[in-house]
């Protein structure tokens, strides 16, 4: 069995097999912390929570086709959970994460009636959402700081760096584990009839507007336990440090540059961009932002399927040039292309 | 009282001029342009070099800085939207931050990132009283501008031939096509205008406050709450509503600095769920 047919099986084969894969994958990346020091071990821990972020974030703006513009908002949210949690009252890291799911959970589920409208002002109302939540997270005395002139929290590391490292890992393992399974359940079905046509989707029985806030919450639990975790290992928690912008254009970016729509997209858009993001701010720190946009414009513009559509279009080729009649494709796997609007 | 109306109303001018293109690009082309706000602070940006740098006069520096960043906008339609315009939203939403990224790492490398700002020696009187409320002349004048600039938008969209094409476009991109209307140009007319009148206002602006690269997403996000007041696809619409939101933004930031941006989403919010197609809007303008 070569490569590009073994390529093909997983994707289209059951979801057991895509879990394993995920597991060997997870497995390899376990053994880094024997050959890597601390410094790339952090850049790691950092690069785990990037992909876990753009692969919540792919759910809903993904494979929903609903683009949060605000999902930063979920991970601030979590952040301050595992701060004001841990600092504040005590709780174990455990305790703290569950919160921060379950807070930016609920969060998530004010969001049913803008649900109703159009992508446009669901993308609008997500971002005006994490501003206001910055805000009003910066001004109010219980989560401004622990003394009333404090401006943020400063936490204890409650693990050692190989104990933050794998329990990043674990979170990534458990979220795209978590969105394999999804994509392939009846949510999934119901995503991919929304986000190619809503409205005959709504005419043939999808329940839109509940499909839609089930996958939204579910995007944005993950967040906000990645935040709770992150508080601790980040040491310092401000509104300036967890709710910054940058924080969800990554993870919209990342999920562009990789593939929006595949499991496999943000995963791959995250080691790439994490190592261009190294080879340029070693090499070219002034052009930094310039050769980051550049790139986007260039994804966008001239693949907009992002790397995933690259290696599976090639895939496709190989097929093809292999076998002159191409099989049916099975049903259910995600689009290889990003598809034409209605 | 007074007061806030009064500035918040002189401010409103130059959001509503913002807000006309962004509401335009997304009525005709379809797609919500994120680089719209590196368009306003490239056109400030490049009036301000072109008055201080070559001395030119300040009205021509602002006729010369809004066409510039209008064929600014029409290269960035040809080149890059009329690629993409066609797929999902999300694609043309992260194109354009793309190239807004690009545009201000390119603007911050020519002229710096400093704020800069062009003091005009109008020998105009300073001001004068309105009840209790001082009234800057100067304000006003560019209020007056920002008046005419509208009306300037209304005719060629109302009652020109070119006009005429855009709106067919917006309303039935089918039907403008088989009626022998080119669809390609008429999109870089389209950002031709919306980039010239973002332009136009980033031209005025920078004659009452500093403008720097990195303010681009701001305006970005100001004019998209101008055009959810005052409503999608509708251009007296994003007058009202820029009139509005300078109100409720200078308001905002004058009876509660503090949480000045929570209250101004808070009111956008309010908008989202009881009035999505905010105060003048035609009904939802987009199937998604």
């Amino acid at each position: 069995m070569n490569f590009v047919s073994m390529a093909y099986a997983i994707r289209t084969g059951p979801v057991r097999n895509q879990l394993l894969c995920l597991a060997v994958f997870l497995l390899v990346v376990a053994l880094c912390p024997l050959v890597m020091n601390d410094y790339w071990l952090r850049l790691m821990v950092f690069v785990f929570v990037n992909i876990g972020l753009a692969s919540s974030w792919n759910l809903i703006g993904g494979f929903g086709g609903y683009a949060s513009f605000g999902h930063g908002v979920f991970f601030g949210v979590g952040a301050f959970a595992g701060a004001v949690g841990m600092v504040r009252f005590g709780l174990p890291l455990p305790a703290v994460m569950v919160i921060g799911g379950a807070l930016s959970a609920a969060l998530a589920a004010l969001f049913v009636p803008v649900f109703r409208q159009k992508g446009l002002y669901f993308a609008l109302s997500t971002l005006a959402v994490m501003l206001v939540f910055e805000t009003v997270l910066q001004r109010w005395t219980f989560t401004r700081g622990l003394r009333s002139y404090d401006l943020g929290w400063t936490l204890a590391p409650s693990l050692p760096l190989e104990g933050f490292f794998y329990l990043f890992l674990g979170l990534l393992g458990l979220i795209v584990g978590s969105i394999i399974v999804v994509v392939r359940s009846k949510i999934g079905y119901a995503l991919h009839a929304i986000r190619k046509d809503e409205v005959l989707a709504s005419s043939i029985g999808v329940r839109t507007t509940k499909y839609k806030a089930i996958t939204f919450m579910i995007s944005a639990a993950w967040p906000g336990v990645l935040g709770a975790a992150f508080a601790p290992f980040l040491a310092y928690v401000s509104v300036q440090s967890v709710f910054d912008v940058s924080i969800t254009l990554n993870m919209i970016l990342i999920t562009i540059f990789g593939g929006a729509g595949t499991v496999i997209g943000p995963i791959v858009g995250g080691i790439a961009l994490s190592i261009i993001d190294q080879i340029a701010w070693g090499n070219f720190l002034e052009y930094h932002r310039l050769i980051y946009g550049a790139l986007i414009v260039a994804i966008t513009t001239l693949h907009p399927g992002g790397l995933a559509s690259v290696f599976w279009g090639w895939v496709e080729r190989r097929r093809s040039a292999a076998k002159p009649v191409p099989r049916p494709s099975a049903p259910g796997h995600p689009p290889t292309s990003a598809p034409r609007r209605a | 009282m007074e007061d806030v109306l009064v500035y918040g109303l002189l401010r409103g001018g130059i959001y509503a001029l913002a807000a006309f293109g962004f509401s335009l690009v997304l009525g005709v082309i379809g797609i919500v342009n994120f680089a719209h706000g590196a368009l306003v602070v490239f056109g400030g940006l490049l009036t301000q070099y072109l008055a201080v740098k070559f001395g030119v006069p300040y009205a021509a520096a602002m006729i010369g800085g809004a066409l510039g960043t209008g064929l600014l906008g029409a290269v960035i339609q040809r080149l890059f939207v009329a690629r993409t315009f066609t797929l999902e939203p999300l694609m043309v939403l992260v194109q354009t931050f793309g190239i807004a990224t690009v545009v201000t790492e390119l603007g911050t490398l020519g002229w710096g990132s400093e704020e800069r700002m062009l003091r005009l020696k109008t020998g105009l009187p300073p001001g004068f009283m309105l009840g209790d409320t001082f009234v800057p002349s100067f304000d006003l004048v560019v209020f007056a501008v920002s008046l005419v600039s509208a009306a300037v938008l209304f005719v060629v969209l109302g009652r020109t031939e070119f006009g005429r094409a855009i709106r067919a476009c917006r309303d039935n991109r089918e039907s403008a096509q088989l009626s022998g209307i080119n669809l390609g140009r008429t999109f870089e007319k389209t950002m031709f205008l919306s980039g010239t009148w973002a332009g136009l206002a980033g031209a005025m602006f920078v004659t009452l406050s500093p403008v720097a690269p990195y303010m681009h997403f701001s305006w970005t996000v100001d004019s998209f709450l101008v055009i959810t007041i005052g409503g999608l696809g509708s251009m007296l619409g994003a007058l009202v509503g820029g009139l509005v939101f300078g109100v409720l933004s200078f308001g905002a930031s004058f009876y509660a600095p503090t949480i000045a941006p929570a209250i101004t989403f808070g009111v956008l919010l309010v908008f989202l769920v009881f009035r999505p197609q905010g105060l003048l809007g035609a009904g939802p303008a987009i199937r998604k």
